[in-house]
């Protein structure tokens, strides 16, 4: 049984594959390949981390991810404003992402930019899900 | 013993080289010379972006005024200039492009 930060995960990739800015084709998990000019814009969802819980009475988790929007052309970084707009009202539209979480966190959004053949620009954002699970499974909600 | 450079001789399209035109934006005539070019890609962004970084090496007194921005036809193909910058003494320069 998949993990519920597993669930959480597939619960956002569900959300990003129905974007209007970004056709789902080009909503990819966890990629390590180049995105090509022709590939672009498109959007990495990555787990980033799940630290160990501050409290230990309470199996009390909390897991960051971040979505990553590549994007290219002279107005790089400007066009992906719109898509980190409808990430953002995609995601916190239901901040329990489906009862996949307790609640559901904006972050750090960071943006770098790289002289390209044609110029090339990268956000993250960054989001965090608390969530509890029965300290004996990490598949089974508490 | 005095050596003369011969830079032309490095720029023969019967071996390496192409064709370039370029058209001053800021008016006049078409000018033409022969340049190398060269078409490796690089990743960037933590190897995420792909990008194919074309470079055209000329002679420095060639297409003299040429800046980011203009285009110029590189065997028979439009290019956007990114950046010019001389090579070493000078004699040479490099035109990176972007593929229109």
């Amino acid at each position: 049984m998949a993990s519920r930060r597993e669930a959480i995960i597939l619960a956002v990739r569900a959300k990003l594959n129905q974007l209007a800015t970004v056709p789902a084709s080009r909503v990819y998990r966890s990629r390590e390949t180049a995105i090509t000019r022709a590939e672009s814009p498109a959007v990495v969802l990555r787990k980033d981390s799940d630290p160990a819980p501050e409290n230990r009475n309470v199996d009390e988790r909390r897991l960051h991810f971040v979505i990553e929007i590549y994007t290219r052309g002279e107005n790089a970084e400007a066009d992906a404003d719109p898509i980190e707009v409808e990430i953002h009202d995609a995601l916190m539209v239901d901040r329990t992402l489906g009862d996949k979480c307790i609640l559901l966190e904006a972050g750090d959004t960071i943006f770098v930019d790289a002289n390209a053949d044609l110029p090339a620009h990268r956000t993250e954002m960054h989001f965090s899900a608390l969530y509890r699970v029965k300290p004996e499974g990490l598949s089974n909600p508490a | 013993m005095a050596f003369t450079e011969r830079l032309q001789d490095f720029f023969a399209v019967s071996d390496f080289a192409v064709a370039a035109t370029w058209t001053p934006s800021s008016g006049g005539p078409q000018k033409s010379a022969d340049v190398l070019l060269d078409s490796p890609d690089e990743t960037m962004l933590d190897h995420m972006v792909m990008s194919t970084e074309y470079v055209a090496t000329m002679i420095a007194l060639d297409f003299l005024g040429l800046k980011g921005g203009e285009t110029i036809a590189v065997a028979g193909v439009n290019y956007k200039v990114r950046e010019v910058l001389l090579l070493d003494d000078g004699g040479l320069k490099h035109a990176t492009l972007s593929k229109l």
